[in-house]
């Protein structure tokens, strides 16, 4: 018997890894927006499978989708192989073939490429993700009561979660509790990793996806931009999910909760005057 | 003509409508079907549950269906056809300017048709040059669609930078084919860039200064970028497609993205567009008078969505885009009612599901 199908394999541990699958465009993990359909375990084979909203998704993204699915779920202990089918999709067949024979998407797609291969797309989301999320936390400190000099004077060790709150220890020593903001904490860190950013304590916690310190940009045009980009996403997310539902959720008709719904964070209701 | 309660009267244009055929008999192949359930998908999602086709209906409906859901009871004064061909997925196109011409064959006071041209067919080709001339010579084009992400014999899309598609943008300048409609659907080639991305528009506004870009659904899925595109080029527009219908079931997301469009756009480049027969303009035109927008995003965005902005958005930017005398033209429908033709099926209870 070898070492790996003597682990037992666990299914939490297979939506787990699943949870860290995301939709490259909305930002969110496959397993919230609904998409996962079905996933079976047979001894170290698990197949997923699931549904993309509509027959006309980006073949690039969802080829990311189910390599990014395959590639999570072979890691989990236990797991000799990996099946990812993808359905809706105008290009199904071509991303189903190419994942499950372990090709990269330059050998699945020879002829219809031009240069670099998909990191590059990744990338550009991951930016504008960074954005949207960024925008959510400082709506939320400013909710809270934080003006904008403050916030931006934060380091990443100022904020700590607690349950699903936030405590923020501001420069000058005082201490305030931000509700609800764990989770966008966390989310905004996450795009900072994945950006190659500071997360030590001491660094500064707002900066442009280069790393420059917010306080030193034009923060009025920076802020609209951030704010069209978190829109867009919140939109793209409540339209993809409702046409997965309107097609092959029956049970959820007329569901209209969302999960960019968490995106469309209002303004200071308290902060400075602009 | 949508009657305010104080009798006022709005002028209603429709920039954005289609008089298709995806039925069965007409697809091509399995992305006929697929296209066409796409499209109902969206249909369903967002329209209120009463207003919900049948697929059958949805997928072949009559010139008098489009007359009585546009001029009957839908408030439109006039209505801009744009051309959608997909000759690669249904075998007489899905609406091709033919059949469109139908409509306008029957309203020919209520209906401005755009044809379309696709680079990739040359000179000769059934949507070349020579084609291009040929629409403006016998249907008088002002404008084209334009569907960048549009199938043709293995290619998988285009961009408006493509060289060969300059002398058609040169050719639309010279013939005064202005009113340039681009669609932006998922262009699969090359597959390893952002399929929805609408930076070609941008260069292309900058380059042919003669022509008015209106990107139809604001650009959305990348709205973000569409609105720093349309800040920098005066002659982009937006048309409201796809966005207006959040309006029903989720209103908090129109309100944002229509403040953000009057933000960056101002209230002078927005068209109404049902995008019909996605959806029927007469709930959304009920919708959108009705609405307003809440207090602390009027605050945030410093743009209110005023009665005098809702009157540009609905009929009179696309009239002024259009070259209309909207008073002429109003004063010269109020003398010619509409009739519907013989094949009226109206009352024919199957059109709607039934709501659930």
């Amino acid at each position: 018997m070898s070492t790996i199908s003597s682990v037992p394999l666990s299914r939490d541990q297979v939506f787990a890894a699943l949870d860290q699958v995301y939709d490259p465009e909305l930002d969110a993990p496959l397993t919230r927006l609904g998409f996962i359909d079905e996933v079976t375990i047979t001894g170290g084979h698990v197949t997923v499978r699931y549904t993309v909203p509509t027959f006309w998704c980006a073949p690039n993204f969802v080829f990311l989708m189910s390599s990014d699915i395959r590639h999570e779920v072979a890691r989990v202990p236990g797991v000799a192989a990996v099946t990812v089918l993808v359905r809706n999709n105008c290009a199904e067949n071509e991303i189903n073939a190419g994942i499950n024979a372990g090709k990269s998407f330059a050998e699945t797609f020879p002829d219809d490429l031009v240069d670099e291969g998909l990191e590059a797309l990744r990338h550009t989301f991951t930016l504008k993700g960074f954005l949207a999320r960024q925008d959510v936390l400082l709506r939320r400190l400013r909710q809270a009561g934080i003006d904008e000099a403050t916030a931006l004077a934060l380091r990443v060790g100022a904020l700590t979660p607690q349950g699903e709150d936030v405590r923020v220890v501001t420069p000058d020593g005082t201490a305030l509790r931000v509700p609800l903001a764990a989770a966008d904490l966390e989310k905004y860190l996450h795009k900072r990793r994945k950006l190659g950013l500071a997360q030590a304590p001491e660094a500064l916690l707002f900066t442009t996806t280069e790393g420059q310190p917010l306080a030193e940009v034009d923060l009025a045009a920076y802020l609209r931009r951030s704010r069209a980009a978190r829109l867009n996403i919140a939109f793209n997310t409540t339209l993809c999910e409702g046409l997965l539902r309107t097609q092959f959720r029956p049970e959820q008709a007329g569901c209209h909760g969302s999960v960019g719904d968490a995106l469309l964070v209002g303004p200071a209701l308290n902060g400075p005057g602009d | 003509m949508y009657r305010m309660a104080d009798g006022s009267e709005l002028f209603v244009i429709d920039a954005h409508t289609h008089l298709w055929d995806a039925s069965p008999a007409n697809q091509l192949n399995q992305y006929g079907k697929g296209w066409i359930d796409c499209f109902y998908a969206y249909h369903k999602n967002l329209s209120p549950p009463d207003r919900v086709w049948t697929l059958e209906h949805y997928e072949k409906y009559s010139v008098n269906d489009m007359a009585r859901d546009l001029f009957v009871d839908g408030y439109v004064d006039m209505c801009i056809l744009q051309t959608t061909n997909l000759f690669d997925f249904y075998k007489t196109g899905f609406n091709p300017i033919e059949r469109n011409y139908q409509l306008k064959k029957a309203y020919p006071d209520r209906v401005i048709l755009n044809g379309s041209f696709d680079p990739r067919h040359g000179e000769d080709g059934p949507l070349g040059l020579n084609a291009l001339r040929r629409a403006r010579q016998e249907y008088g084009i002002p404008g084209v669609k334009l569907y960048t992400a549009e199938w043709n014999n293995g290619s998988k899309g285009w961009k408006l930078t493509d060289p060969e598609a300059q002398p058609f943008f040169a050719e639309c300048e010279k013939l005064g084919i202005t009113r340039i409609h681009v669609h932006k659907g998922p262009t699969i080639w090359p597959l390893n860039r952002d399929a929805f991305d609408v930076a070609d528009v941008d260069e292309v506004a900058t380059r042919y200064q003669g022509l008015t870009f209106i990107v139809e659904h604001c650009g959305l899925p990348r709205l973000e970028d569409f609105c720093w595109i349309a800040t920098q080029e005066t002659n982009v527009w937006g048309g409201l497609a796809v966005a207006l219908p959040f309006i029903h079931s989720r209103p908090r997301y129109f309100a944002e993205v229509i403040a953000n469009l009057l933000y960056w756009l101002g209230p002078d480049k927005l068209t109404f567009a049902s995008d019909y027969a996605l959806w029927t303009p007469g709930w959304l035109i009920d919708k959108f008078m009705a609405f307003e927008l809440p207090e602390d995003i009027k605050a945030e965005y410093g743009v209110d969505l005023t009665a005098e902005t809702k009157a540009k958005i609905l009929g009179l930017n696309a009239a002024r885009l259009y070259g209309i005398d909207v008073e002429q033209k109003a004063a010269q429908l109020r003398g010619a009612p509409v009739t519907l033709g013989e094949d009226d099926v109206s009352e024919e209870p199957s059109r709607l599901e039934p709501a659930i």
